[in-house]
This record gives C-alpha cells, structure tokens and sequence, in this order.
C-alpha cells in the first residue's frame, strides 16, 4: 500500500511539474495575456488584427513576432469576474459593460492615465457621453471596445407585411403605442393565439435602459442631483409601470413572459429574442447595433431600419459601452495598454465598423461611406445612420451613484415591475418600496465605509444647497449636479448656472 | 518494538490521510472558521479586498440583528419552508415507489413475457392512431410511445427496469433536467399545458354547467374535509394518549404540526364566509381537543418522549393534506369566475402564485426516485418475512400487515429520511432558482440559499452572506441534534 501510495504521489507532483512546465509562454517566452470577454466570434478576428497591429506598429521580439499574445477568457460573467477581481487572479484585461465605476470601487482596475496619454487613448479619442463612464475622479480607468446606444431595431420586411411601410427615427409614445396597436392588429387577424408582438418584452434584459428612457422623457429619474438618495418614489416611475403593463396585457403589444419564454427559438448570440425578431414573430426589438453580427449570419438577413426610444417630453436614450481595463493585479501592464491603444486604432475602429459589433469607439468613424452604406449589407443602409444619431444626439449615460451598486437597483426596479404585474401590490406601493430598499442599501453601504461616509457628507451639504436654489428659484451651478441626466435635462429647462 | 510499529503504522496512516485532511483543512474548515468570524465584521467586497484599504469594522451582531429585522429574510425562510411542505408527500412517493418495486413483476415464462409484449405493441399502436385521429401534438404521441417502450421493458426485463427508470432523476445532472422541466412548463407548446388543456376545457364546461352555487357546495364540503381531517387528527392524538401510547413531547409537535395551516388560513382563504367557517371551526376544534387533553391528562402519564415519532409523522401528513384541501378549497371559489373567461393552463413559471408549486411539483418527480425510495427499497427488503407470513395466518387483510407488520419496521429508515429531507430542503433551492426563474417573479422562488448567493456574489455583502449562512447552519444544527436526541427512541417506539 505503501508503495502504491508513494507511486501515486510521484505520478501527480511529476505531471504537475510536466504542465507547469510546458505551458505555452515558458516554450514560447512570449508573454501571453488573458483578455475576460464576452463570446462574441468576432473577438477571434480583433485577436488576429492586435497580433497584426503590433507587427505594423513595430512592437516585436527579435524574430518578428508580436511580443505579446492574446487568449480569450469567454465565461467571464460579472461576479466571476468581481471574485476573481479581488481575489488577485482575474484576467490582464477586464472587459466590462456599463461597470467601470463599480470595479473601480472594488479598486482591482488599474490608473489608465499615464499609458493613455503615451499610447493616446485618452478619453478625447471617444464619445463625450462616454468620458463619465470612463474617468472617475479626473482619473482614466478605461477605453471603449464598442459603443452602444439602444434603439428600436425594426424589421422592415415584418412591418410591410403589416402593412406599415415607414417609421419615423424618432417618435413619441402615443405615434409608438399607435403604431404598435395597428402592428399586432393587423398581423395577428388570423390567429387564435397572438403570435406576432410589434416589440420583444420589456421586462427582459434591457429592462433598466428601456424605463430609464421612458422615465426620463418625463423628467424623472432615479436619484436626485447629488446622487444621495433614490427618488423612484417621487417620479413617473409608477406611471411607466402601468404604462407597460398596459402595453403587454391590454394592447398585447409586447409579448408577456410566458408567451416570450414559450416561443421554440433557438438561443446562440444574442439570446433567444434576437432569434424571435429575426424570425419576424418581434416587429422590433431594442437592442444595439450589434444584433447585426449574428443578422448577418443569414442567408437572407431581413432589411432592417432604426428608431429611437419613443418619449413623452424630453426626448434621449441611454448610451454605454463594452470598455476594457488592465486589471491591478496584472504582471504585464505596460503590455495590456498596448491592447488598449490598439482599441483607439484606426484599424480597429474599422473593423468594428465592419463586424458591426456595435458602433467604434470613435465617432470620427461614423460618417463615413464604410459605415453608413456597407456594400455587401445593403438591407442595412436605412438604420447604421439612424444608430449613429441617436447616440450622438440624444443619448445621456446612466446615473451611477457612489453610494450603491447599480445591479442592486436594477434587481429592486425588476422586483417592483413583477409585484405589480403579479398584482401583488399597485405601483405606487411598489416604486416606494424599492426606493426605500435602495436608501437602506445606501445608507447601510455609508455607515460601512469611512471614506463613503465623508463624500456621502459632503454630498448631502452640497445637496441641501441644491434644493434650497431650487427651492427660491434660483440658477444651480453646473458642478453641484452629479447626476448625469439631471444636468442635461435642467440645461434644457434654463435651470443651470453654466461654469464660466 | 509494538510501540514503535504502533507508531510508524499511525503515521503512515496519518500520511495517506493528509491528502485528505490538508484539502478538507484548508477548502472546508479554514472557510468555515473564516465566515463565521466574518459575520461579525462589515465585510464587503467592493470596500474590503486586496486592493483597497478601507479598514473592516468589527460589528458584533449587527448582521445577525439586519438579518432578523430584513423581511426578505422571512419571506425567503417562508419559501424555503414552503418547498419543504412538499417533503411527506415526496416520501409517501417513495415509499410506494419503493413497494412496488419491491414487488417481483418478471413474468413467470418467456412465452407470458412474449405474450405480454405482444398484447402491449398493437396497443400502443392503437393509442397513437387514436391520438392522431384527435389532432393530438407530436408531444403526446411521444409521451404514449415512452410510456408503452417502458411497459414493454417492465414485462421483459421485470423491476430491474423500473428501479432503474425510477432512479434515473437521480444520476442525471440537475440544470439539465431544469432546463428539461422548463420546456415542459411552457405554457404554450409544453407537454403539460397539452395534456391538461383537454382537461381544463372539461372542467370549464362542468363548471359552467352545474354552475356557481353547485361548485361552492362543493368548496364548502372540501372545508368541511380540512376541518375533518384536523379533528382526526386531533382525536387520534387523544385516543394515543388515553392508551399512554403519547408522551407530552410528541402531542406538542404534532398538535403543532395539524395546527400550522390554521394560521395560514387567515392570509390564504379567498372566500370570506369559508374563512370564517374555518377560523371558528379550527378553534372549537381546539378548544374542545385542549379541554380534553387537560381532562385526561391525569389519566395519560407515559415518558414524554414516547410516540415521538408517530406523532410527528401523522402531523406532518395531516398538515400536508390540509395544505392540499386549503388550496383546492381556494380553486374552487375562483373557478366560476374563472370559467366564464375560459380556464386555461397557468403560466407555470411566470405566474406569482404558480411559480413555487410548479418547482415543487418538479421536485416530486426528482424526490420519488431518489436515494429515500433506494433507502426505502433497502430497508424492505429487510423486513422478516416470518413477521408477514405469520401475519398472513392470523388473517391480517394488506393494509393491515403493511401498517402493522411492514410500517413499524420501516420506522428508521422514515425518520431518517425524514431527517436528511428537511436538512436539504433547507440548504437547497439555488440551482433550480438560478436556471429556472431567477429567484422570481417578485422574489417568490428565492430561498434562504439563493439569498446568500445574491448578498454574498451580487451585492458583494460576504459578512451579511456569513451571517444568513450561520443562521441557516444554527437551524439545521438543531434539526440534526433533534434527530440525535429523539431518532433513536422513534426507532425504538
């Protein structure tokens, strides 16, 4: 036995040793960096052009070769991310949506600045919307790999047959609800069961973006100026509640859950409402450009147009982006920020164009021909535009507020939704309810964090101010207000007293 | 010379063992240790990790206190509990699974096997004609195919083929068989909205037909049952005590148990004159039960702890069925109302009131073939068959020898199973909740284990995560010393 044991003992430490050994960057010497990402396939491609870039750009080794690489880490969903984050083993670069600011609470991403002033990826090289997701406290911690501005996707070909030829790119919600109600009439004649909805459901995962539009077109919002304090009970964010419950149960426009869950279609990228809108059963589906990656896919890819979100008042959209950091614990930093350099590339920013995996980190790519008219996509001329539009035009970056993670208030903005529409409570109740789940979070986050209690104190000083101007009518200074729409939309209203 | 072999065989046994005791120290103990120390600081990933220098604060019980005073706390305990009401119902599955099992089918020849498949084949045949004839869906026509392919397997391979058919839910991994029940929860194409539409449409025009006030006679006589039922309970309970067959221990926990669904009549009953029937008629019940039990008490003196067991099964059972008959009785007043729109299938997963039922109707399935009816299978084969025969000589009819002869000596095994369901039942909930509803809608499949994934890796609130886990750990911690302290004397009784 004791032989045996000794044996078996021998067989693992000698293949432990065989692989540590063996790995790839000890054969090669080429250090090899692990980029945490989603499963889009064009990830390969932008792996292959970084190898060729730093060829191009003359970042090589004594052979020729590039003198990093590039693998792919494609699982990493946000909490794997988060534990491996702060548990020192996460990826050398963090892909992240929307989430800049709460890994930058965790501290595992690296300060940008100095390599992005070297290698020229500042926050100048990308949208203006997008610099306050990116740089937190005059500090970057991030470049965009994509854009993303969420629209309304339609597919043309459904909507003729519907017998609505054209929609306007930006509509308000009555011409929406209108338009919507003609849709699933005219479609839908023949059916016993209703089959064909004029959008996917909205309490899916773009549920938070979709009533953030809608509430905001009403002036509303998610916290106040400094944000200190969730507001949803003082907004219209009751009002879009019932608004969407009435869309999916009264006017059937959207699918309910059921009947969203219950369709045979098939899941891949993108998820399984893509596959319903591309197979005509959503006249549109709000998602951003890169629904187009797996579209062309198809033999024969629908023509498709875009429209903006429908508002009551205030017209905007919400804007975001898939943005890679170097994470803190990286060995080869200094490397990984020439993957982020490469993102600021016109190589890059082409081939995004391109692949159509949302719109390019730079603007400046936009306008041209290669963008707007892609010559093998010609079903696709009517919307790349439209895209481009409504991001630059009308869209404002969500509110994040320092005191509180984002995914906690999108779980309490869902909860709400589903005890109203298991009429378990009415929306009033519901929205007073998640805004006090949210300040107990907040409050609960504060008497936590010494640092957070000393900013959440100065913050309040400066929100009492707000409201006293408010209160006599008074202009606001500019740089009281954190709140990313609030500032916009009181510019809109004269109600800023702008920096001189 | 014995000393120093004595010693070199412990260590040698010490050092195959270290594998095991360095894994178990370090990914096991160490966390263990860890977490509980945690619950009483301000743990917080996004403020306390590797890469920040925000100081952790020691809070004491403030967690625990948070924790205690959160109403999701409760209402997530709620449905960890409500999941578990399902447990004697899982086990009573078991146990008849296990007893036909045990039950030798295989035919005595192969020309009766040969005969039975021949008679089976045009049967199934015959069926999906039928079923074709009727615009049936594919589905049914497969499920009719199944079933005959598994009776063709019972008469030629006997209960080999059913124990393993049975045990199959068990080996096969959990989020697929999730995403399998998914599907047959679509409340469109699935093949349980198939097979219950025809039903459903029966059901609404035996409604319609026999009309408001019939289906509320009828709702009144299944009160009327729950009632009955917590009366015999009760008078069950009296008549063991009156035989010193009940000590005071058991009569709480099971008078306990029977009155449970009591309390949730107030919150659950729709229909305000049943309510208050029921309400008036539970505490009568009691009333006269407790005078009773105060009558006679003189008259009953036994060891506290005696019928333990007994009484804890017959309360359970007893409560599940008065759950069953509260909730039918709440059907029944909605089904006119209902009927004239049209019944139709729930949205299984979708719907509030539906989601939880519908997870644990899936975990029947899953719990009836797994190790409580390989346990079960085990322990009957046990149960002396001299016990049985001289049963059968005295005449006894096949309820009796079951209850008198099988049930008693099944009794180990039962609390035993009992014991580990509950403890599972506790711990579990987080992989159905993750693949098949999210925890919702609005929070109505989360359990306590889904809580401590969502604070401990959403919220990143690992102290608060700690001190849910050791609340749950302190709650089957006094499970597990319930089952040391009494398992034995119910064994034994």
């Amino acid at each position: 036995m004791t032989r045996i044991f000794i044996i078996c003992l021998s067989i693992i430490s000698a293949g432990t040793a065989y692989i540590s050994l063996t790995r790839s960057e000890d054969l090669s010497g080429t250090p090899i960096l692990t980029w945490v990402t989603d499963p889009n396939p064009a990830r390969y491609e932008q792996i292959d052009f970084f190898h060729d870039w730093l060829i191009a750009q003359g970042h090589t080794d004594e052979n020729g070769d590039p003198i990093v690489r590039i693998q792919l880490e494609t699982g990493g969903v946000d909490n794997k991310k988060i534990i491996h984050g702060v548990s020192g083993v996460a990826g050398d670069i963090l892909d992240m949506y929307n989430e800049v600011d709460q890994f930058k609470k965790l501290g595992i991403l690296e300060d940008l600045t100095e390599y992005a002033d070297r290698y020229g990826f500042g926050p100048d090289q990308t949208y203006d919307a997008i610099k306050n997701d990116i740089v937190i406290g005059g500090k970057q911690f991030a470049f965009p790999c994509n854009v993303t501005s969420h629209a309304c996707w339609i597919n043309m070909d459904v909507m003729q047959a519907a017998g609505i030829d054209q929609l306007p790119e930006s509509w308000t919600v009555e011409a929406f609800e209108r338009i919507g109600k003609k849709f699933v009439q005219n479609m839908n004649s023949s059916n016993e069961a209703q089959n064909y909805f004029f959008m996917n459901n909205p309490g899916d995962d773009q549920f938070v973006g979709w009533i953030t539009v809608l509430m905001r077109s009403k002036g509303g919002s998610f916290y106040n100026e400094t944000m200190t304090e969730c507001i949803l009970d003082q907004g219209p964010f009751a009002e879009m509640i019932d608004l969407n419950i009435k869309w999916i149960e009264e006017d059937r426009i959207f699918p309910n859950a059921a009947e969203a869950s219950s369709f045979s279609a098939s899941g891949g990228y993108g998820g399984a409402k893509m596959s319903l809108f591309l197979e005509g059963k959503y006249g549109m589906i709000n998602l951003g450009r890169w629904l187009l990656v797996r579209m062309r896919e198809m033999e024969n890819p629908p023509k498709v147009a875009v429209s903006r979100y429908p508002y009551f008042d205030y017209e905007n959209t919400t804007i975001g982006s898939r943005c890679s950091s170097i994470y803190k614990g990286s060995k080869h930093k200094d490397l990984a920020a020439l993957f982020l350099a490469f993102l600021a590339s016109d190589k890059y920013n082409n081939q995004i164009v391109d692949c159509a995996d949302a719109l390019p980190p730079n603007p400046n790519f936009c306008s041209s021909q290669r963008f707007l008219r892609p010559s093998e996509y010609p079903n696709e001329w009517g919307a790349h535009g439209a895209a481009f539009r409504s991001a630059d035009e009308v869209a404002i970056p969500d509110a994040k507020s320092l005191f509180i993670s984002q995914q906690i208030l999108g779980r309490e903005l869902r909860t709400a939704f589903e005890k109203v529409q298991s009429k378990l409570s009415n929306s009033a109740i519901a929205s007073l309810q998640a805004a006090e789940a949210v300040n107990e979070e907040i409050k609960r986050n504060v008497s936590n964090s010494l640092r957070l209690e000393k900013k959440f104190k100065n913050a309040l000083a400066l929100q009492a101010k707000i409201d006293a101007f408010k209160k006599a009518g008074k202009k606001i200074p500019v740089d009281w207000i954190s709140n990313p729409f609030l500032k916009k939309y009181y510019r809109s209203l004269g109600m800023l007293e702008e920096t001189k | 010379m014995n000393k120093k072999r004595n010693r070199i065989n412990t260590l040698k046994g010490l050092l195959f063992l270290s594998p095991n005791i360095i894994g178990f120290s370090i990914f096991t103990l160490f966390p263990l240790g860890f977490s509980l120390i945690m619950a009483f600081s301000n743990w917080n990933l996004s403020q306390h990790n590797m890469f920040t220098d925000e100081p952790l604060k020691w809070v004491l019980l403030q967690n625990f206190k948070d924790l205690l005073g959160s109403e999701n706390f409760w209402r997530y305990l709620g449905n960890t509990l409500f999941f578990m009401i399902g447990i004697p119902i899982s086990m009573a599955g078991s146990l008849g699974a296990a007893l036909l099992l045990n039950q030798d089918l295989k035919s005595p020849s192969k020309r009766a096997r040969s005969k039975g498949i021949l008679y089976v084949l045009p049967l199934i045949a015959f069926s999906s004609l039928l079923f074709l004839g009727f615009g049936m869906s594919i589905m049914v026509l497969i499920v009719t195919g199944i079933f005959g392919v598994i009776y063709i397997g019972g008469v030629s391979g006997g209960s080999t083929v059913y124990r393993t058919i049975f045990y199959t839910p068990n080996f096969t991994a959990g989020v697929a068989t999730f995403i399998l029940w998914k599907k047959i929860y679509n409340p469109q194409t699935g093949p349980l909205t198939t097979i219950t539409k025809p039903i459903l449409e029966a059901v609404n025009a035996v409604v319609l037909f026999l009309g408001k006030d019939t289906i509320y006679i009828f709702m009144y006589v299944v009160v009327v049952l729950a009632i009955g039922s917590l009366y015999w309970g009760l008078n069950t309970f009296l008549k063991w005590r009156s035989e010193k067959d009940l000590g005071y221990i058991g009569l709480i926990i099971g008078v306990s148990a029977l009155i449970l669904p009591s309390f949730f009549v107030l919150h659950w009953f729709s229909h305000p004159i049943a309510s208050q029937i029921m309400q008036i008629s539970v505490i009568a019940t009691i009333v006269y039960f407790v005078s009773q039990f105060i009558a006679k008490s003189s008259d009953c003196i036994c060891h506290p702890e005696k019928g333990m067991g007994n009484a804890i099964m017959l309360g359970l059972g007893i409560m599940a069925l008065q759950f069953l008959l509260i909730g039918l009785s709440n059907v029944l007043y909605k089904l006119p109302e209902m009927s004239l729109v049209g019944i139709s299938s729930p949205s299984w997963l979708t719907d509030y009131h539906w989601a939880k039922p519908s997870l644990m109707f899936m975990g029947f399935w899953a719990a009836i073939g797994s190790n409580s009816m390989l346990l079960y299978l085990a322990a009957l084969s046990n149960v002396s068959p001299e016990l049985s025969e001289a049963a059968d000589i005295d005449g006894a009819t096949k309820f009796q020898k079951f209850w008198n002869v099988t049930w008693p000596q099944l009794a180990p095994v039962t609390f035993f199973i009992f014991i580990m369901a509950v403890i599972n039942g506790m711990q579990g909930g987080f992989e159905v909740a993750k693949t098949m509803t999210g925890g919702g809608p609005a929070g109505s499949t989360t359990t306590l284990e889904y809580f401590i994934y969502e604070e401990g890796f959403a919220s990143g609130r690992l102290a608060f995560a700690s001190a849910i886990s050791w609340i749950l750990f302190a709650m089957i911690f006094a499970l597990t010393l319930f089952n040391w302290r009494f398992g034995n004397r119910y064994v034994n009784d």
